[in-house]
């Protein structure tokens, strides 16, 4: 890793000065913008590249901590980027997107040297969990802890607290729980908590993602003079403090 | 056992052979014994007539009875096979018996009233069978007899060897048929086993083949090319899937981005405004994929989507060019048509024009700023002759033979910049193929493409 940030805690840290670079390199101009924003949202430092050349010179620069590289570009197809960068020494960290998913071209993408692979089309709640795994994974995000007001929740130990108090949740609880911390503030629709959390869409008619909704409800907010968990009516569900 | 068709073969085989070699030994049989039993019957006729007529003889040159009774016994001394013989006289009374009757008479196994000559098979004489006959002469009757042994020897002889010899060789030929439908079908079992081997996911596989030109080897190569072709058709619809899938993958996966950035960013109207305006844009492009796709898929299918009248390409052409003009003018390219003659066509309007523009929106898509697009219209041979030829970039020659394929692009990215589906091609190919027409590119790079396009006239056979 060619830099290691200073000991700061994200919880603590207003966005912005994280201090964390990445490099964004996709052709399709209203994508590119809409994961740089998102990933500015989270407090990254973010470049855009547009097409595969100018994605390879900017990588170059040895200066981003994670790349997030589309295989399909003009000029430079992602691939041999992909490969010119590892051959040229470049450790930044590589998540690779495409629209391409089957298990050939995911194997390709990692042989040529990419650490994570997401396909298209993805959620932004995925982007951002496998951004700050593979950053944490390269000891560049430091605290595993989420912390929302006086609710905490250890990715690594998998414990959750809410006011220093202890609390058991099952395997689906915790995936929803932490789903909604990384996306404070922020509105998860039924559907895409359906797939982040249980791997596909559910039918319209099931009730599967309110009935555990109503678990962690009771788990983390029965007993607090504070809700942090809420329904947003049409829509879906959003952690916030009040 | 008996599903197996190798077993069946060998069965039925062994079946008409052993039924051809019974038939064969009972003719045989048959033939032999009525041979050997007629020629019995001429010798006992022969001599029964001889004794007859020594006899006869003997009474009207009035010889001794003894000196008769003696020549009679001489005569058939010399006979090699043992025979009765009985002589009656017409008084009644024998007047000779050969001494090998001993104290039997032939005389109860005739029938004095029956008529002169007469041959009989006597079955309880002396425990053997034998040949009687008798001749009735005008002094005597004459009874002659010889075991039938002496035929029947032969022949049952013969039908000891068939009975032993039939069911080896039965038993033989059963075994060669199994040997043999054995050989046949072990290539068989080799051609089931590569089938069994065969999927959707292994269609490289092919039958080993050794000898092409029995039935066995034909077949192996009938199937072999079968595979051939599956793979082929198999390749071409997973790539097509994987392509259709990425094509509609990108605008989605832009779609889904700005809408979630739509639902929690913190963004003004203006920008709300944007973002539906683009979501817009991507749901329009994958509306047009799909629509595309659902229409080569019809064409796929063989689904009789085309109507087809009687249409006259000059007429066509004319609307075409002034489409063009204006769709060409952004880009400030010149326009030019040149169809002099009428060329009437059986074809459906709407799908040429869909073609045509397909041509034309490549020809002006790739064209430079102020280039040229020249349309025009000829006959000959019993074809009409359409040519899109633009003055654009051109195509790469080691592109040019697959830029028919389904979503082949020669440069991605630029085409998705200038909105192509990829598509437009193919459906132009599919649409003049499916009017009994050819299409065909010419293209030099950075110079320009030419596109052929050769429809048969109304009347001429289109194939």
């Amino acid at each position: 890793m060619s830099k290691r940030p200073p000991q700061e805690r994200p919880g603590a840290i207003p966005p912005g000065i994280r201090k964390i670079h990445i490099l964004v390199v996709e052709d399709e101009r209203h994508l590119s913008d809409s994961v740089a924003r998102r990933l500015q949202e989270e407090g990254y430092l973010v470049d855009i590249a547009n097409d595969g050349e100018e994605g390879f010179q900017l990588a170059c620069s040895k200066k981003y901590h994670l790349v997030v590289l589309d295989l399909l570009l003009p000029k430079r197809d992602g691939l041999s980027v992909l490969k010119e960068l590892r051959r040229n020494k470049v450790q930044s960290m590589i998540l690779v997107l495409t629209a391409k998913s089957t298990i050939e071209d995911r194997v390709e993408g990692l042989k040529a040297g990419a650490d994570d692979y997401l396909s298209k089309p993805f959620a932004f709640a995925e982007l951002i969990a496998r951004v700050e795994s593979l950053l944490r994974r390269h000891g560049v995000e430091q605290s595993p802890v989420l912390r929302v007001a006086d609710l905490e929740l250890d990715i690594e130990t998998r414990a959750v607290r809410r006011a220093s108090k202890n609390i058991h949740l099952t395997q689906k609880e915790f995936l929803l729980l932490e789903l909604l911390m990384r996306n404070k503030n922020r509105i998860l629709t039924r559907r895409t908590i359906a797939e982040q959390v249980w791997g596909y869409n559910f039918d319209t008619g099931t009730n599967v993602v309110d009935v555990y909704i109503n678990y962690l409800r009771k788990a983390i907010d029965e007993g607090s003079p504070r809700r942090l968990i809420h329904t947003v009516r049409g829509v879906g569900f959003i952690l916030k403090e009040e | 056992m008996f599903r197996s068709i190798r077993f069946r073969l060998a069965f039925w085989y062994t079946i008409a052979f052993a039924l051809t070699f019974g038939l064969t030994c009972w003719v045989i049989y048959e033939y032999i014994s009525r041979t050997l039993s007629d020629r019995l019957d001429d010798e006992v006729t022969n001599e029964v007539r001889w004794v007859a007529a020594r006899y006869e003889k003997g009474i009207a040159r009035a010889e001794n009875n003894d000196t008769l009774r003696a020549e009679i016994r001489e005569h058939l001394s010399y006979y090699p096979i043992k025979e009765y013989i009985e002589i009656w006289d017409s008084a009644g009374q024998r007047f000779y018996a050969s001494f090998n009757l001993a104290g039997d008479t032939l005389a109860t196994f005739v029938n004095f009233n029956d008529p002169p000559l007469r041959l009989v098979t006597i079955t309880e004489f002396r425990d053997h069978h034998i040949r009687l006959a008798f001749q009735k002469s005008p002094h005597a009757t004459v009874v002659l007899a010889m075991p039938t042994e002496s035929a029947a020897a032969p022949t049952s002889q013969l039908l000891r060897i068939f009975l032993w010899i039939g069911p080896a060789i039965i038993i033989i030929a059963a075994g060669g048929g199994m040997y043999l439908a054995k050989q046949s079908f072990a290539k068989i079992n080799e051609v089931i086993k590569t089938a069994e081997r065969i999927t959707a996911d292994r269609l490289h596989d092919r039958i080993p083949e050794h000898n092409t030109k029995d039935e066995i080897g034909r077949i192996i190569s009938t199937f072999n090319e079968m595979i051939s072709r599956l793979d082929v058709s198999f390749g071409q619809m997973k790539q097509f899937s994987a392509d259709a899938s990425h094509e509609l993958r990108t605008p989605l996966s832009v779609m889904r981005a700005q809408l979630e950035m739509a639902l929690n960013g913190r963004i003004d109207k203006a920008e709300m405004k944007k973002i539906i305006a683009n979501c817009l844009d991507e749901a329009l492009h994958m509306s047009a994929i799909i629509e595309n796709l659902l229409l080569l898929a019809k064409g796929d299918a063989g689904q009789d989507v085309l109507r087809f009248s009687p249409l006259d390409l000059k007429a066509l052409m004319h609307q075409m060019y002034d489409e063009s003009v204006i769709i060409a003018s952004s880009k400030h390219i010149t326009v030019q048509l040149d169809a002099p003659v009428s060329a009437t066509v059986s074809g459906d309007e709407q799908r040429l024009r869909q073609m045509l523009l397909n041509l034309i929106d490549n020809a002006i898509k790739y064209n430079h700023v102020r280039g040229r697009i020249l349309l025009s219209l000829g006959k000959d041979n019993g074809v009409a002759r359409i040519v899109v030829a633009d003055t654009g970039i051109g195509i790469p020659a080691n592109e040019i033979s697959r830029i028919f394929d389904r979503f082949y692009r020669v440069d991605r990215a630029r085409s998705r910049e200038l909105g192509g589906v990829g598509l437009g091609l193919s459906i132009a190919m599919w649409i003049v193929q499916s009017h009994g027409g050819t299409i065909t590119v010419k293209s030099t790079l950075n110079a320009g493409a030419e596109f052929s396009v050769l429809l048969p006239l109304n009347g001429a056979n289109p194939s």
